[in-house]
Order: C-alpha cells, then sequence, then structure tokens
C-alpha cells in the first residue's frame, strides 16, 4: 500500500479534465493506492470547484441571456461563432470556438438552422449535464480520497523556510498539512502538486517527512 | 422574504426596469408553486418563468452585479428543470424558498451593508454550492442528450489552465 497526500490543483486538473494535466493526475491515481487531503486542501478544492464550474458555464449563461430578445428566429453555428467573437477574445474565444462545434452536434443535432426556442432548450439541457457530469466526477473524487488528522503543529520555522523560497500563503499550509501527515504516518508518504512553486520550494527542504515529492514532469501524460 | 412579495422592500440601488422585473420573478415563483399544489398544469407558465429569470438576470448584469446573475441564474436552472416534475418540486418547496431568500438576503445587503457585502456573499456563495450539490447529486437527472464524451470535451474545453 502506498500512501500520497494530494494538492488541490491534482485534483482540479483531474475533475475539470484540464489539458494535459488531466492525464497527469490520472497517471497519479494510478501510482498510489492510497490518497489524501487535508481539511484545508478540501475547502480550497470546493471553493476552487464551484468558481471553475461559473466560469465554465458563463458562456451558455451569457447566450441564454443574448438569446432573450432575439433578433432573428432562426441560428446557424455561424451566429453562435459570431457571438463568442463579439464577447470574447484570445484564448478564451479559442476554447469557446472549440466548445461549440460539440454542443452543436450533441444537442442540436445537424441541422444548419435552429429555431430559437429550440436553441433555449438545447442550452437549458447543456447546462444541466454539464453540472451533472461534474458533479458525477467530484463525487467519484471523493470516494477516493481520505482525510488526513487535522494538524496541530504550526511548524513555524519551515513555515519560514517555504516562504523564503517563495511558496505561496495557502501553498505552504498544504505543504505543512501534508508533512504533519506524513509525519505521524506509520506508512511512507509521497507529497505531489502540479504547482511548480511548491515543487520547487518544498523539494528544497530536506527536513520534510515526505518520502518522496513529485512534480507534473513526474508523470506523463500519455 | 419570497413570502413579502407585496411589502416595499425593493432594492433601492437597482434600477427600475432590474426591480420591475425582480418583483415579477418572486410572484411568479409563488404562482407556480401554487399551481402546482392544486394539480394545474400551464406550459405557458413554464415558459414565462424562462423568460422572467433570464431578463432578471440580464437587468443585474447591466446593473454591474454579474456574480449575483450568476448565482441567481444558478438558482433558477435548479428549479426550471423540477418544473415539470411537480411532485419533486412541492416537495422541495422549502429547499428553493430558502435558497431564494439567502438570494434576498445577500441582494439587500450589497444595498444596505455594503461594507459588510463581500464576507457575506463568500458565506452565501458556500451555502448555494452545498445546495447544488444536493441537487446535482439527488435531484438533477441527465437530458436525452448527455453524452459523458462530449460534456467532458466541453468541460477540458472551457476549463482552460489551472
Amino acid at each position: 500500500m502506498n500512501k500520497v497526500f494530494l494538492d488541490t490543483n491534482v485534483l482540479i486538473s483531474w475533475v475539470f479534465i484540464i489539458n494535459s494535466l488531466h492525464f497527469k493526475s490520472e497517471k497519479v491515481f494510478e501510482a498510489y493506492s492510497e490518497f489524501f487531503w487535508s481539511t484545508f486542501v478540501k475547502k480550497e478544492f470546493d471553493a476552487s470547484y464551484g468558481d471553475k464550474l461559473d466560469c465554465l458555464l458563463d458562456f451558455f449563461r451569457k447566450l441564454q441571456k443574448y438569446l432573450e430578445n432575439p433578433e432573428k428566429e432562426f441560428y446557424s453555428i455561424g451566429d453562435l461563432l459570431k457571438f463568442a467573437k463579439e464577447n470574447y477574445s484570445g484564448e478564451l474565444l479559442r476554447n469557446i470556438k472549440s466548445s461549440i462545434f460539440p454542443f452543436w452536434n450533441e444537442y442540436l443535432g445537424f441541422e444548419s438552422q435552429i429555431f430559437f426556442l429550440d436553441m433555449e432548450k438545447s442550452i437549458e439541457y447543456c447546462l444541466n449535464d454539464l453540472s451533472l457530469n461534474l458533479e458525477s466526477n467530484k463525487l467519484k473524487l471523493e470516494k477516493l480520497m481520505q482525510l488526513s488528522p487535522i494538524r496541530k503543529k504550526n511548524y513555524h520555522n519551515l513555515d519560514a523556510m517555504l516562504e523564503s523560497y517563495g511558496v505561496h500563503d495557502e501553498d505552504r499550509i498544504v505543504t505543512l498539512d501534508g508533512h504533519d501527515f506524513a509525519c505521524f504516518s506509520s506508512e511512507p508518504v509521497d507529497f505531489v502538486t502540479f504547482d511548480d512553486n511548491c515543487f520547487n520550494g518544498a523539494n528544497n527542504l530536506d527536513v520534510l517527512c515526505f518520502n518522496s515529492i513529485k512534480g507534473k514532469y513526474d508523470f506523463k501524460a500519455s | 422574504m419570497i413570502t413579502e412579495v407585496k411589502n416595499e422592500t425593493v432594492p433601492y440601488i437597482l434600477s427600475d426596469a432590474a426591480r420591475n422585473a425582480y418583483e415579477k420573478i418572486k410572484a411568479l415563483i409563488l404562482r407556480i408553486f401554487t399551481m402546482l399544489k392544486r394539480h394545474k398544469k400551464d406550459e405557458d407558465l413554464k415558459k414565462e418563468f424562462y423568460d422572467t429569470y433570464i431578463d432578471f438576470a440580464r437587468k443585474l448584469d447591466e446593473n454591474g452585479c454579474h456574480k449575483l446573475s450568476t448565482s441567481y441564474m444558478a438558482i433558477c436552472e435548479m428549479y426550471y428543470s423540477l418544473i415539470d416534475r411537480d411532485d419533486d418540486l412541492v416537495a422541495h418547496e422549502s429547499f428553493f424558498i430558502d435558497l431564494f431568500n439567502a438570494f434576498d438576503n445577500i441582494l439587500q445587503i450589497k444595498i444596505d451593508q455594503a461594507e459588510n457585502y463581500d464576507e457575506e456573499y463568500n458565506q452565501f456563495l458556500v451555502y448555494r454550492r452545498k445546495m447544488q450539490e444536493y441537487f446535482y447529486r439527488n435531484l438533477a437527472t441527465p437530458s436525452p442528450h448527455f453524452n459523458r464524451d462530449t460534456l467532458d470535451e466541453i468541460t477540458s474545453n472551457l476549463s482552460g489552465d489551472l
């Protein structure tokens, strides 16, 4: 049995299927048999999950508001792309454009022109399904994770050292939660984080109780 | 406060149009519950609810309240998806009344106690998300188009980076 303490970014990457990091997070789950998070990581994960979900649904909600007073009765995929271009730019626009095609094919079929009321219904379906699918991912994750005991020590010196290496406030709490858990565990515990700052800072401290500290470059996406 | 539709407790920083839209949606929610309890079906009411909540959400955006608009839509999406399931909606009346009341409360805080708003909004957000978690785990059902691969593709595209 090998244990691992996970940082929030590994969990978010897995649930939200974030680029190549999702596949790396899958490798993390294949590599270990017991997965731990602290109360702080869980809380951070919940907040991050909610924020990301709202951002993810924003395009479809904006589209709903746009269609409230439709300029015409029938809409094509070109109209959706035009709407996206008028409201978004840069990488977000590229991501939205890539999402319009699967949405159209799955929820609207292969018709070239769609009545706006059917479009409204399809957006409503899509919003519901996206939330449902993500909640299912989250539930699967929660079933895998075990809560580590509440940390009682502050580890002021270690905290100061991590800070001196440029590790951010939240990442220091996560690292020290994992360290505390590893110190009292009867079996070796690894720590995995996809944050480069946190990974480098924790790796610079050779007094942490982890068996090994791993970052995103330790897991191959393919 | 959702039960006090007739009271003159309308948010004063909102435009007249937004205030009217808010009063309209609050009254409509009560009307829908009343009709469903009497086992009366009305397809037009469902469409009216959709149009009215989207209208209010749009007006919140126009008043610079985008986060509140998002939250209101998230609540209404759950309510709307149960309108065809009369028994479930009526059985969860308190679930929705509590959510709409919480929204009403946070809107009032934004108006009357701006200094406390950020902290109160974060608490409201935690509550709203807990309710959503319950809803999508216990009450929501997949649409006829539910396809995990497609949803994963859309999710991956729209999630961006960490």
